[in-house]
């Protein structure tokens, strides 16, 4: 059970790390004279060393040998869910070619 | 020997970590749009990453190869489902004139999506879809941090002072964009 728990953690520790590199790299890529990137790049480099110090509190592996894995089961969740997502891609899909949806709005 | 060690480098983690960088920066560049020089740069940015990513990997004992191999086996789905939803989101007749052979063609391209998906879907084991919601909530908490700097930054942010009315040929330009754009729809209401 514990080692659920911490495979679970592990996860979503990764999940953090996944987006905060994301959004560390949309900031960085789209900066421009009307940016004001400080606070949220402060608050994603917050959450980038809080993903890192739960999965290097929880794991034997170097820092970052640890964080590795733990994105790379992150990911490799999100990946296992993603045809869920066709399923409500779907749905709106239906939605758009509705006539009805458009009488409604 | 220079053909092996061309490989062992196109295979290490420093190029699955550079072909998300690139296909991360890419999106965010062509997201900027027409305003910003470097919008054009993202999609080509963007496709080098993609192609990075699914370069020959001799070396499967690092940890990204597992998501290599999973994205590899998901990319047949993943092609047409975006491709079908560009077809029928681009045809259907919010954004001008409905067409009938896209859409169609683009529901082909949905429904052969959920041909390549559902047995993906039906072999989900409940370890890795418990370690998905954990990873896609972690995701949102970043997202959510992400959306409190931005809120922060723009409580913070004053009004420098108001823009000033737009010009005679600036009303002509937006008129004869908005005409262009909405137009058939401003008729039939």
């Amino acid at each position: 059970m514990t080692i659920e728990f911490l495979s679970i953690l592990t996860a979503f520790s990764g999940g953090i790390m996944i987006s905060s590199l994301l959004f560390i790299t949309h900031i960085f890529s789209s900066i421009n004279p009307y940016h004001k990137p400080l606070f949220p790049l402060t608050s994603c480099i917050s959450m980038l060393i809080l993903g890192v110090l739960i999965v290097s509190s929880t794991s034997e592996e170097s820092v970052m040998d640890s964080a590795r894995a733990a994105t790379s089961d992150a990911a490799l969740g999100i990946i296992a869910l993603l045809p869920l997502f066709l399923t409500v891609l779907t749905y709106f899909l239906i939605g758009q070619n509705f006539p009805k949806g458009k009488i409604r709005t | 020997m220079a053909g092996a060690l061309q490989l062992e480098v196109l295979g290490s983690p420093l190029v699955f970590w550079l072909s998300l960088l690139m296909i991360f920066a890419g999106f965010s560049m062509h997201r900027m749009g027409p305003s910003f020089s470097r919008g054009r740069f993202g999609l080509p940015i963007a496709c080098i990453g993609v192609v990075l990513l699914f370069s020959p990997s001799p070396d499967s004992a690092h940890p990204e190869a597992a998501v290599i191999d999973s994205l590899a086996s998901s990319i047949n789905w993943i092609v047409f489902a975006i491709s079908g939803t560009y077809l029928i989101v681009g045809a259907s007749p919010t954004y001008g004139v409905s067409k009938p052979t896209s859409i169609g063609v683009g529901w082909i391209l949905v429904i052969s999506s959920w041909y390549f998906a559902t047995p993906l879907l039906l072999s989900l084991e409940i370890d890795l879809a418990l370690e998905g919601i954990a990873g896609i909530i972690g995701f949102v908490t970043g997202l959510l941090a992400f959306t409190l700097g931005i809120w922060i930054a723009e409580r913070r942010s004053s009004i420098a002072g108001e823009s000033k009315p737009l010009s005679e040929d600036e009303v002509q330009l937006v008129k004869s964009i908005l005409v262009r754009r909405i137009g058939s729809e401003m008729d039939d209401n």
